[in-house]
């Protein structure tokens, strides 16, 4: 009996405790991840003439080499980082591209340079507009929620504060289960926590598997590129961008008509198409990733690698596949629109949880 | 003295108890209106999408730069196609059909704003006896401003379908948030008794989930058929674009049928166990209303997806979901003693 009762005094000194440390951290991650499920709409909100085209009923997107030269005709000669094709007839295009400005990273020549996104039409290819690349939204919130806009250090400290949030949840059944034990009544503070805790506690362990094994890999969505976001270290600049040539070489049109080697499968899975096309890494071709035309419900992408050779012959090669399980269950998409909701509410009921259980400690 | 008296801690005089009754008539009264005209424009605003009349005015608060929108293109400037060609307007023509469907739906969320205006004063007395009524009318009035602004950005997106998406989900937390006012105001007429809730109460919940997921995934299906209406040459020529939608449409329709049955069963079990008249209306509603929303739904399906009957549609999932909002804020306040001496007496 009185073993219990210790057992439940220590569980609960430490779940105070863990709150204590680690309810700062919590309430940033509560807020910009919250934000962060719905950043692509408030994005589109906020910027309508950069994200959103009229339709043009019945009309087809531009093909690649079409778009390809628009790009070109308003941008070159900057170096193209990324292409991001138009997923819905309302949807831009958007391109990422290498532009000389007064803040961001110096290139290898020691030039201050800059990503920049353009958004262009895609079925007139008219130039849109263009904004940098720090002031996105999503990457905007995305620093924050990753690094407090400070540096890779505080990456390590919001690691350690997600294993803390696991650890709270653990404590908090076990109290839970006390409880319930005892036959008495549970707070809403306990009812939230039990309800939310699956949620909470996936996107712990999603948080910690990308923390730990996938940074700088995959992104919440193929827009919001992830690996572009390493603030600590700043864009690679040196890489080689896109080729215009390279690029108006590739089979045409994409996306769905690009045969493999072997047999007459398209280059993306049916009901799949090409979210983004960019330049590998020391010059190894152009990648290829489809994902279904949708962020929800991404488990996983394929990705091509495109290596152009002489003349009009291309090397594909089936590059191993993005696992996006982790993202899928850290955001919640993996479960639609409804998980996606669900994932905000259960990051807005993290700031609940801490002022409730703050009152609760208060009281006794 | 005074303070104690407003609190309900000691006895009103009659005089004073007949003022806190026609205050709260009166608050009830112009809540209901207030969320049958928030329904209504659910179902206006659903009418213009259907009629493809979204962009009818290109602009946002004023139509083609005018508060009373023209009637002929003839009143519109010579080159209004190049002013609002990022509208859609580059390939089509003025049509003062659409452009005078979506100026209805603009005046119906004008009205709401007066409405809820008027249901924010109506709500002032309860500010301090019963907060939880003001407070609730406060965040409805903000939500009606925010929506009104969301509105503002559909058009100024062109439509996209996440925007309409958005813009309708925060219409339905409007409606619960301005239901739980009004249940809360008005608990005594529908307050159920203690063992009655205690069975309700997760048939409910789970009429409640089940719902909400069936409406996301209703959401996603009208994505999809935006994004296929936006690649066809023809948006009222829906042969084929049934085939086209993805597996989300099996779901919806997988997930119809437990909608309706939960609900039923949700329905029987309160008028088995709830005399009161008010909730025994709500209950046979709940039946009618989940009836024609599987109804309707069949009736998409069935027939290339006619666009009047998306609305419907629409309208009837809102006014299922409001039924079950309004259970579940009957149940929730039964639990609550009332600051009000005279609901006891009434109820």
């Amino acid at each position: 009996m009185v073993k219990q009762a210790v057992r439940t005094f220590r569980w609960q000194r430490i779940h105070w405790m863990l709150a204590f440390l680690f309810a700062f951290p919590w309430m940033t991650l509560a807020i910009t991840g919250a934000g962060l499920g719905f950043s692509d709409e408030i994005d589109r909100a906020l910027n309508p003439d950069l994200r959103n085209v009229p339709p043009k009923y019945g009309q087809p997107p531009l093909a690649l080499n079409q778009l390809v030269q628009a790009v070109e005709q308003q941008l070159s000669p900057q170096k193209l980082l990324a292409i991001y094709p138009a997923r819905t007839p309302f949807d831009t295009t958007r391109v990422d591209y290498l532009a000389k400005g007064k803040r961001g990273n110096r290139d290898i020549r020691g030039n201050k340079q800059q990503v920049k996104q353009a958004f262009f039409n895609p079925v007139t290819g008219q130039f849109k507009g263009e904004r940098n690349w720090q002031d996105a939204l999503p990457i905007w919130l995305a620093n924050w929620h990753v690094y407090l806009s400070q540096g890779q250090w505080i990456h390590w400290v919001l690691l350690v504060s997600c294993l803390g949030l696991g650890s709270m949840v653990f404590t908090g059944w076990l109290m839970v289960r006390r409880r319930l034990r005892d036959g008495s009544h549970l707070s809403v503070h306990a009812q939230v926590g039990v309800g939310l805790s699956f949620v909470w506690m996936a996107m712990v362990l999603s948080a910690v598997w990308v923390g730990f094994f996938q940074m700088g890999e995959v992104g919440f969505s193929a827009r919001s590129e992830m690996s572009l976001l390493n603030a600590s270290k700043g864009y690679d600049l040196n890489q080689p961008g896109l080729s215009h040539a390279e690029l108006l070489r590739l089979p045409l049109p994409l996306p769905n008509e690009v045969k493999m080697e072997k047999g007459q499968a398209n280059i993306c899975p049916e009901s799949q198409q090409i979210v983004r096309i960019r330049a590998l890494p020391r010059g190894e071709g152009i990648e290829l990733l489809c994902q279904p035309n949708a962020d929800y419900g991404v488990w996983s992408q394929t990705r091509w690698r495109v290596k152009p050779l002489e003349g009009q012959k291309f090397q594909l090669e089936r590059l191993p596949q993005n696992e996006r399980w982790t993202w899928a269950l850290h955001s919640g998409t993996g479960l639609g629109l409804f998980g996606r909701i669900l994932w905000v509410w259960g990051s807005l009921a993290l700031l609940y949880m801490v002022w409730s259980g703050y009152r609760i400690w208060r009281e006794r | 003295m005074d303070k104690e008296r407003k609190k309900g801690h000691s006895p009103l005089s009659p005089e004073e108890i007949e003022k806190e009754k026609r205050q709260s008539r009166r608050f009830r009264r112009m809540g209901l209106i207030t969320i049958g005209a928030v329904l209504f424009l659910i179902w206006v605003g659903s009418m213009v999408r259907a009629l493809d009349a979204g962009m009818g005015c290109p602009d946002w608060p004023t139509c083609f730069g005018q508060v009373v929108p023209p009637t002929d293109v003839s009143q519109l400037p010579e080159n209004y196609k190049e002013i609002y060609a990022d509208r859609g307007y580059a390939d089509h023509d003025f049509d003062p059909f659409k452009t005078w469907t979506e100026y209805v739906n603009r005046l119906t969320g004008t009205t709401i704003g007066l409405l809820i205006f008027l249901t924010l004063i109506f709500a002032w007395p309860y500010r301090k006896k019963d907060p939880s009524v003001w407070w609730l009318t406060v965040a409805a009035f903000i939500l009606v401003g925010f929506n009104g602004w969301l509105g503002s950005v559909v058009v100024s997106s062109n439509l996209h379908p996440a925007m309409i998406t958005t813009h309708m989900l925060m219409s339905w937390i409007l409606v619960a948030v301005l239901i739980v006012a009004v249940t809360s105001s008005q608990r005594h007429l529908v307050s159920i008794e203690p063992s009655t809730v205690k069975s309700l109460k997760p048939v409910l919940y789970l009429a409640i989930f089940l719902t909400l997921v069936q409406v996301v995934l209703g959401t996603q299906v009208r994505e999809q058929v935006d994004q296929i209406a936006a690649a066809a040459a023809d948006y009222y020529q829906r042969d084929g674009w049934i085939a086209q939608i993805g597996s989300i449409l099996k779901f919806h329709i997988l997930n119809a049928l437990l909608v309706v049955s939960v609900n039923i069963w949700l329905a029987f079990k309160t008028l088995q166990a709830c005399q009161k008249p008010r909730v025994k209306m709500v209950a046979n509603g709940l039946i009618i209303v989940v009836g024609l929303t599987f109804l309707l739904g069949l009736a998409l399906y069935m027939f290339n997806l006619p666009h009047l009957l998306q609305p419907l549609h629409l309208l009837m999932a809102s006014i299922l979901f409001s039924l079950q909002v309004f259970l579940y804020a009957a149940i929730y306040y039964s639990n609550k003693p009332s600051p009000y001496q005279w609901h006891s007496e009434e109820g």
